[in-house]
Order: structure tokens, then C-alpha cells, then sequence
């Protein structure tokens, strides 16, 4: 398959004006974007003059750093654009850590500004929030560097690492879609089902659509009906863009609705499991579509029409290669803020820590799972080691192995009961809710091998004693 | 010519008689369906993947949609809580 997709143009180019060339220019009503209601290009125009504003009048300038820890909203997205409007450098901060994580962020990154929402944010399955969101200056310090978004990802040695991206890699980027066949085209809707905060949602949702003239459709909530809604309530050929569990929630449909306007769905992240893709393409008569990409690097390798899985094809202008085993991607930078660690860049080469190989014949990849001890929940990237070390510096823990089995499972020595009794809720400061344990077994002691190291299997772990009530 | 089986609502039509709220093992059950876990595979809490899940499953069986608010949502983070809020949803009428 040859990747010539809709633009066979020169490469885009990442000009000081990129953001108004390259993702605000159009019609004032086309309808560009539907957080609820439709928004149409003056009205984003209008919202992202208005956060610029705001940013300008509380001193952010061009190298200056803000932080935004905003739910995926309106409000995010337009910050985000005011912000690359001046030239400033934008930290992404998932609004779903606690206060904990989000100040030991703060600390580490330094932004000038922080905008962050009012009020308690409601619950249930919400895709988007209405949020007033509120912008307040800090001492702070402008970018260390030129990147123009930094954000932060679970670290295998606890703290989060810094992954920072610059406005060439961002438009390399939304050029690359551009050049893969099937993707949506200009007129066409994409429903997101991923977080817009996160790689795959922010670029190739919000980005690519805002650059291609594709409307983006948030459904109200993240259940099968509101999605189904969502696609039905347009004309217009409809992508579903979300991560594997969103094909899986569907696919157990057993009767939906006639959706002629539904093209394909895509996924990112981990491969859907071979029953649950057939499932779904039975019951949707569509194409299931496949992306592999990294928060540091974006899509890598797509299979949009379902002809290569479990293989992928890397995408327009991306190297990928195999050495012992391990995925390798070229890029020219480390991707990395203040860390050193030669294990994940070195040369030119990015260590994705994923297992996989390349076909030389072909120049498929095809990805085998992991080596480190980086799992995927619901496509969030969670690394057991920072759930360990956490749990292990608790008060009155005296020993940690987190494993995962379906979800993220720890156990725990704690010989004092009220210790205890307290873990989950000192846990609950410090994680984010989808980085907890689903479960916290209390036992007498962890099980270890002859020469002393944990053991990490888990039907080893199950049968550690547990902790007798006292 | 037989009798209607079930008594007659309102408009005349013989209304199914909708199965009753789902107790803890179905709850459970459902919930293994998602990742074709086993029933001791499921967690008490419920994360919000889950509860997409779940809700689904419960609006298949029962044939309508749940007119499921964001507190009632936010008391399903656990099998506990959401067999609870499930019994006080079903036991309203259909909103349809």
C-alpha cells in the first residue's frame, strides 16, 4: 500500500504564524469543533483571542511557560492555542491527578502561569467538561528550552519523566496524517473517544482535524448510546477515533443502529484483541483501523484499513528499526527534558521499550508487548514501578510488589493495622484514580526467591498470607 | 382466542415485566464480561471503563436507557454502590 494520502504537497511548514495558518484559518462558520454545541471557526477564533488576552495581561510572553490542568473542554483547547499563539512553552497536565502529583509537577516544571477551572468537576463517563476556567500568575520561570509542550509521563524510576515536543515536531506530525491514507478527509467528522489532552486525542484528534477542515465531535458521555448519538447526528462520512476498550464497549452491542455515515473506527495504543475486532466489524460492518504511536514521538505506524494486523506500517517519513528484539524509532532529539538515562535515546535512536520487529521484505512492523514495566489503562500510560515506589515510601510499608493482571493489583506488608487501614487513603493523595491499585492485599510477607529478590508473579504473590485481622 | 398473558398498561398494551435490578453476582458477572475476565478477576471498585461497561450491559438486559445522573454515577465506583444505585434507577419507571 502506498502512503498518498490527501496531501501530496510540500511538507507543512512550522512558520511563527503556524497556529493561524496551519489550525485557526477558514470560513468564520465552519463548524469546526462540537463540545456539546457546534463551534465554528470564528467562535474558536474568538476563544482563543480572548485566553491570549488574559495570558498576555498576566505577563506570559513569547518563550514564557504556562501549564494547563484543564479537563478535555473548550476552554482547554483555546488556552492551549492562545498560548502557542504567543510563543509560549505549554505544559499538559492531566486534570485527573491529585493535588499531590499536580504540585510535585508544578515544582519540577516552574511554569509563570497556570490555568486551571473553578469548582468541582462533575462525575459520570463525561468525553468534556463546561468549565470557567481561571488563569493565575506564579513565580515561575520562562521555558528552559524551545519546545513547545512538555508533558508528563509515569516513570519507571518513580517521578514523572518530562517529554517535551517543539512546534516542527507537533506540524511533522499533524503533515504525517496528512500523508496516510485513510484518515478523514476535509468535510468529513471524526468522533473522539480518547482523552484530547493526550497524544492521539490532542494531535491526531484536536490538531490534524482543526489543520484538515474535519469537524471534531465530543460525545456527551462515554457511553454506547452517546457515542452512537454522536455519530448519527451528522452526515458526513464519521471516524471513530478512541483506544481499545471503546471497540470492545461497542462491539458488545449486539444490535446497533444503521450508522451509514460511520466509516471506520481507528484505535491507538494496544492491539484490539482478534474476537473483539471481528466482533465489532460484523456488528458495524466498518473498517477497525489500528495506530502505534508514543507520547514522544506521536503516530509511528498505522494499519487504517485493517489489511496488515496484527503489522503496522510506519508512517510517511518515520524509521523504525529492530535491534535485540526491542523497537527503535529515528529521531533526531531526545524527546527527554533533564534526564540522561542512555537506555531511552541514544544517537538519534528513541528506545520505544517496546518488543517487536521489522519485516526487511515488507517493512511492516509488528509490536510484541513490553519490556519495561509500562501498562496501558483504558490507553493511559501507567509505569508499575512509580505505583510501587509510591506505595512502598507509605508510612508503615514495609515492603511493595505491584503487579498486573486485568488491573493494576498491589501487595503490601504493613504490620500496623492502622497503617493499614490508612493505605488507600494516603494512595488516593498521591495517585491519579486510574494509577491505583483496583486491589490492595495486606500480606505477612512477600514471597522471594532463593536468592531474595521479590517475586513478581502473580499466582506466586496470591498465595502470600494474608495479614491475620488483629 | 387466548387472553393477553400479562395485564394490560394504560394504552392497552401488555407491558414485559422487567427483569428485577441485578444483584452483586450479576453485577459481578457483567462486569467479567469486559476482558472475558473471570468472575474473581473483578475488582471492588469499579473504574470508569467499567462503568461504560457495565451501564451498557445493564441498558441491554433491561432493554431501556438509564436516566443515570452524575451523582448516581459517582456512587458507582464500587460493585457495592453500583448494586445499590442500580436498584434505586430500575425501580423508577422507564422514562420512555
Amino acid at each position: 500500500m502506498s502512503n498518498t494520502g490527501w496531501a501530496t504537497g510540500a511538507p507543512l511548514a512550522a512558520t511563527p504564524d503556524w497556529v493561524d495558518e496551519l489550525l485557526l484559518a477558514g470560513e468564520d462558520r465552519d463548524v469546526c469543533l462540537h463540545f456539546g454545541s457546534p463551534v465554528d471557526r470564528a467562535a474558536l477564533r474568538h476563544a482563543v483571542a480572548d485566553r491570549e488576552d488574559t495570558l498576555r495581561r498576566l505577563g506570559l510572553a513569547r518563550g514564557g511557560s504556562v501549564a494547563l490542568r484543564l479537563p478535555p473542554s473548550l476552554a482547554y483547547a483555546a488556552n492551549l492555542l492562545a498560548a502557542w499563539r504567543i510563543g509560549a512553552q505549554v505544559a499538559l497536565l492531566d486534570h485527573r491527578l491529585t493535588a499531590y502529583e499536580t504540585d510535585r509537577a508544578l515544582d519540577r516544571l516552574q511554569p509563570q502561569v497556570v490555568v486551571s477551572c473553578t469548582g468541582t468537576l462533575p462525575g459520570g463517563l463525561r468525553a468534556f467538561y463546561e468549565v470557567a476556567d481561571v488563569a493565575e500568575a506564579r513565580e515561575g520561570r520562562p521555558a528552559d528550552t524551545g519546545h513547545a509542550v512538555v508533558q508528563l509521563s509515569s516513570g519507571s524510576t518513580g517521578p514523572s519523566k518530562v517529554i517535551a515536543r517543539t512546534v516542527e515536531q507537533l506540524v511533522a506530525e499533524i503533515d504525517r496524517y496528512t500523508r496516510i491514507d485513510g484518515v478523514p478527509l476535509p468535510g468529513e467528522r471524526v468522533v473522539l473517544l480518547a482523552s484530547v489532552v493526550h497524544v492521539l486525542g490532542l494531535v491526531g484528534g484536536l490538531l490534524y482535524c482543526l489543520h484538515a477542515g474535519v469537524e471534531l465531535v465530543l460525545p456527551e458521555r462515554l457511553t454506547v448510546d452517546a457515542v452512537l448519538r454522536a455519530v448519527a447526528a451528522g452526515e458526513a462520512p464519521t471516524t471513530l477515533l478512541g483506544v481499545p476498550f471503546h471497540t470492545e464497549l461497542l462491539a458488545s452491542n449486539p444490535n446497533p443502529p444503521k450508522l451509514p455515515q460511520l466509516k471506520r473506527m481507528t484505535t491507538g495504543g494496544e492491539l484490539v484483541r482478534a474476537e473483539v475486532a471481528q466482533r465489532f466489524t460484523d456488528r458495524y460492518g466498518v473498517v477497525l483501523g489500528n495506530m502505534y504511536g508514543m507520547t514522544e514521538v506521536g503516530v509511528i505506524a498505522t494499519d487504517l484499513f485493517g489489511e496488515h494486523r496484527p503489522s503496522l506500517l510506519p508512517a510517511p517519513g518515520i524509521t523504525v528499526r529492530e535491534q535485540d528484539g526491542e523497537l527503535l524509532i529515528a529521531t533526531p532529539a531526545s524527546p527527554y527534558i533533564g534526564l540522561s538515562d542512555p537506555t531511552r535515546w541514544v544517537d538519534g535512536w528513541l528506545h520505544t521499550k517496546d518488543a517487536g520487529r521489522v519485516d526487511p521484505a515488507t517493512g511492516l512492523m509488528t509490536v510484541l508487548g513490553r519490556l519495561d514495566s509500562q501498562v496501558s489503562v483504558g490507553g493511559l500510560k501507567v509505569d508499575l514501578t512509580e505505583v510501587e515506589h509510591t506505595l512502598a515510601a507509605l508510612p508503615g510499608v514495609e515492603g511493595a510488589v505491584v503487579v498486573f493482571d486485568s488491573g493494576i493489583e498491589a501487595f503490601a506488608v504493613v504490620p500496623d493495622p492502622a497503617a493499614a487501614a490508612a493505605l488507600e487513603g494516603e494512595l488516593a493523595v498521591r495517585l491519579a484514580p486510574y494509577k491505583r491499585p483496583r486491589v490492595l492485599h495486606i500480606v505477612e510477607q512477600l514471597p522471594r526467591t532463593a536468592t531474595g529478590k521479590l517475586v513478581r508473579d502473580r499466582a506466586v504473590l496470591r498465595t502470600a498470607d494474608p495479614r491475620p485481622a488483629s | 382466542m387466548d387472553a393477553p398473558v400479562a395485564a394490560a398498561g394504560s394504552l392497552g398494551v401488555p407491558r414485559r415485566r422487567e427483569p428485577a435490578s441485578p444483584d452483586r453476582a450479576e453485577v459481578v458477572a457483567m462486569l467479567a464480561g469486559y476482558g472475558e475476565r473471570s468472575p474473581e478477576q473483578v475488582r471492588e471498585r469499579i473504574d470508569s471503563l467499567e462503568l461504560a461497561w457495565l451501564v451498557h450491559q445493564v441498558e441491554q438486559r433491561h432493554g431501556r436507557m438509564l436516566d443515570l445522573d452524575d451523582d448516581v454515577l459517582m456512587r458507582m465506583t464500587t460493585v457495592t454502590g453500583a448494586v445499590e444505585a442500580l436498584a434505586e434507577v430500575l425501580a423508577e419507571p422507564a422514562g420512555d
